[in-house]
């Protein structure tokens, strides 16, 4: 291991960063896949309400 | 790493006879009387049995001849600063030294100069290499070195050649530039590389090379021992094992996590700093999939052909056994960058 010391660069690296909401373009493309925290609660109320 | 659930492991010091038809006929006269191993093998380590029978538990920890085995990265000649030739003396003693793996686990390793990989050696593309080897009189075995960085019956392997405490000189030029593997290579060569008998000879191409702010020297190689990774006592060496290519640890420096702030410490530097290290893959068996988890190599001489363009920008490099890496890394940022073969399962 190489410890390295020094001062933040967050323009390189920032590991708590701030988002900017007007971000011009995405990095990636929708896949349309039902994900995340709402999609996941919904699967699962209807599998007990079954 | 998975480890064999029932263990033969009795120490067996083999006939004379055995011996002789493991050095071969060329190394008959320099080695009779030597010590070699059968199927497990221990040095000066504890006590040895001769009987072959199951025994589940290791023998206690042995003493300790060393305090650590692992070579210090910093630990390495400067940079060449000359436009000229020169003749070079390199005197490596071969020592068997007890020392731990990790706490509570030790092993008898062999070793160039006591550490783990054996010293780095450097010169320069013309230099010519006047090298002094000696056999530790505390010795077991017979011992030799062959350099990659030569051209030559058996990279001198042939003309170094010695018994316990006898010594034994080569002299050879270094025509071509790169970072070379240089090891021990008496029959059992396997096990004697596996015991740590390995190290990196960096001939710098007449030019020299690029200035850095730091060089760092490290070796990874595979143990093959009998008992479970972790389980403390004395760790025989395995043949059984290594002929499974099946390694109790993959080791950076010769033991667990040893260049860490759980082991002897880590190399700290600036950022906007650069560093080139020189890497030594001493297997017998494994390659070192090479990454520094937090960066990439800025440059990577995959197989340490100096004389090559680096490649650029290299997250992974395939450092074949017997082969040596040269790389550059820069550091934008402050944190921690871990050198893992990220052959991660290995990770011991």
């Amino acid at each position: 291991m190489i410890h390295v010391e020094g001062d933040e660069n967050p323009e390189i690296f920032d590991p708590d960063p701030e988002f900017d909401d007007d971000a011009s373009e995405s990095g990636i493309v929708d896949s349309g896949f039902d994900t995340g925290p709402e999609s996941a609660a919904g699967n699962e109320s209807a599998t007990l309400e079954d | 790493m998975t480890t064999a659930a029932t263990t033969t492991r009795p120490v067996s010091l083999a006939s004379r006879r055995q011996v002789l038809q493991g050095i071969g006929a060329a190394g008959l006269a320099s080695v009779a009387g030597c010590l070699a191993p059968s199927t497990t093998a221990s040095g000066p380590g504890p006590a040895a049995s001769v009987e072959a029978d199951p025994v589940p538990a290791l023998d206690p920890a042995g003493a300790l001849g060393a305090d650590r085995i692992a070579a210090d990265p910093t630990a390495i000649p400067a940079p060449i600063d000359r436009d000229h030739a020169e003749t070079v003396s390199v005197e490596l003693v071969t020592e068997e030294v007890v020392a731990e793996i990790e706490p509570g686990v030790t092993f008898t390793y062999m070793t160039f100069n006591g550490q783990i990989p054996g010293p780095l050696v450097r010169v320069r593309e013309g230099d010519t290499v006047e090298l002094t080897i000696h056999n530790h009189e505390d010795s077991t075995m017979a011992h030799n070195v062959d350099f990659h960085a030569t051209r030559g019956p058996g990279g001198g392997g042939e003309a170094t050649l010695v018994v316990p405490g006898e010594t034994a000189r080569l002299r050879f030029k270094a025509t071509y530039p790169g970072a070379f593997i240089y090891h021990c290579a008496v029959p059992n060569v396997d096990y004697h590389i596996a015991a740590g008998m390995y190290g990196v000879i960096l001939v710098e191409p007449e030019e020299g090379l690029p200035e850095v702010d730091h060089e760092l020297y490290f070796g990874q190689h595979e143990l093959y021992t009998v008992g479970d990774t972790g389980e403390e006592g004395h760790h025989d060496f395995s043949f059984d094992r290594m002929a499974d290519e099946d390694p109790t640890y993959v080791a950076l420096n010769g033991s667990k996590a040893a260049i860490t702030p759980d082991g002897h410490g880590s190399p700290t530097v600036a950022v906007g700093d650069t560093v080139r290290v020189i890497f030594g893959c001493g297997g017998p068996n494994l390659p070192s999939y090479l990454h520094p988890i937090g960066s990439v190599w800025d440059e990577a001489w995959a197989t340490g052909s100096l004389a090559s363009d680096p490649e650029l920008f290299v997250e992974t490099s395939t450092v074949a056994p017997g082969s040596a890496f040269v790389g550059t890394m820069s550091f934008p940022v402050p944190g921690d960058v871990k050198l893992v073969d990220h052959a991660l399962s290995r990770v011991a």
